[in-house]
């Protein structure tokens, strides 16, 4: 780790200007705009209770993936697989990815 | 950027239009999409060139904006705080497509997006042909590869501004563009070998 952050820190300055002059194009090209407001204002309108729910929402997510870390920390060495807690944890954060990180978000 | 975040005008009627919509005003958080959405939609263009999947992503953004709105904190500019939940949106994006395509669902994937291919998106597509063969190689990199150097390069951000954005730290930020950058030059090299090996095959 301790090489890479050295390396990285002797790039050539030259090469970062390289760097942003390879991606010039796609900083130069125009992006097409879209006009989303129905759209997301029905979707709200929608979604009245995720919104007023959402405390518990985020409460029953945190208790389920402790719980579910908890099992497979306990099961997981069993079935003889090098399973550390926290990896079994992460692994299922990566899982859960959508919500995880809609959640982390805030 | 159309909105100017030193605009004492503009942060104004952003703070109230929040304020509004915390108190159930719907058409208070309308203002706010209009206010912002073509920030959003260029911003996930960096995203997907898939015009279809790009407005889906910008209604995604504003949905999820519009549910943590209660945890914006007014230290933070707005326009800021819309960014890191739009970085969000658009790297889950790109994690499905990744998982998608070590399911075998690319053909699938790509088929939608030729049928959903406008004649405009065509023409753009042979207007910024540089641009596109870049997205390409992009495409081919890993979503954290591709997010650091989309940021640094495309987005111009800074360490710190990236940093802010994906909640690594400066260090990881550094360490991930050292390592994308490489991955991309031994990419672009690997095609130059390929490319002169077929011209000197039909050269024989």
């Amino acid at each position: 780790m301790r090489k890479q952050i050295d390396a990285t820190q002797r790039m050539p300055i030259n090469m970062s200007h390289d760097w942003h002059k390879l991606f010039s194009p796609l900083r130069a090209e125009s992006a097409p705009t879209f006009d989303v407001r129905q759209a997301v204002l029905q979707q709200i309108a929608q979604t009245p209770s995720r919104y007023s729910d959402e405390p518990i929402l985020r409460w029953l997510m945190v208790a389920s993936v402790t719980a579910a870390s908890l099992v497979w920390a306990a099961v997981l060495p069993n079935l003889g697989k090098p399973s550390e807690p926290h990896v079994s944890y992460v692994a299922l954060i990566e899982s859960m990815d959508v919500s995880a990180e809609f959640y982390s978000a805030r | 950027m159309a909105v100017n975040n030193d605009d004492p005008g503009a942060a104004c009627s952003d703070a109230d239009d929040i304020a509004a919509s915390l108190a159930g005003d719907h058409g208070a958080f309308a203002r706010i999409v209009d206010r912002y959405q073509a920030d959003v939609s260029r911003y996930l263009w960096r995203f997907t060139r898939n015009e279809n999947d790009c407005e889906e992503l910008t209604q995604t953004v504003f949905v999820e904006v519009f549910l943590s709105l209660a945890s914006f904190s007014r230290k933070v500019v707005f326009w800021s705080w819309i960014k890191v939940i739009a970085t969000r949106v658009g790297y889950r994006y790109w994690r499905r497509q990744t998982k998608s395509r070590k399911l075998g669902n690319v053909a699938l994937h790509e088929a939608s997006v030729m049928v959903q291919s406008s004649q405009n998106v065509v023409d753009q597509a042979v207007k910024n042909d540089e641009a596109g063969r870049l997205f390409a190689m992009l495409e081919e990199l890993s979503p954290r590869d591709r997010l650091v150097l989309t940021l640094m390069y495309i987005e111009e951000q800074s360490v710190a501004e990236i940093s802010a954005v994906t909640g690594w730290s400066q260090t990881l930020v550094k360490v991930q563009a050292f390592r994308a950058r490489n991955k991309l030059k031994q990419m672009v090299e690997r095609r130059d070998a390929e490319a002169n090996r077929r011209d000197s095959k039909d050269a024989d």
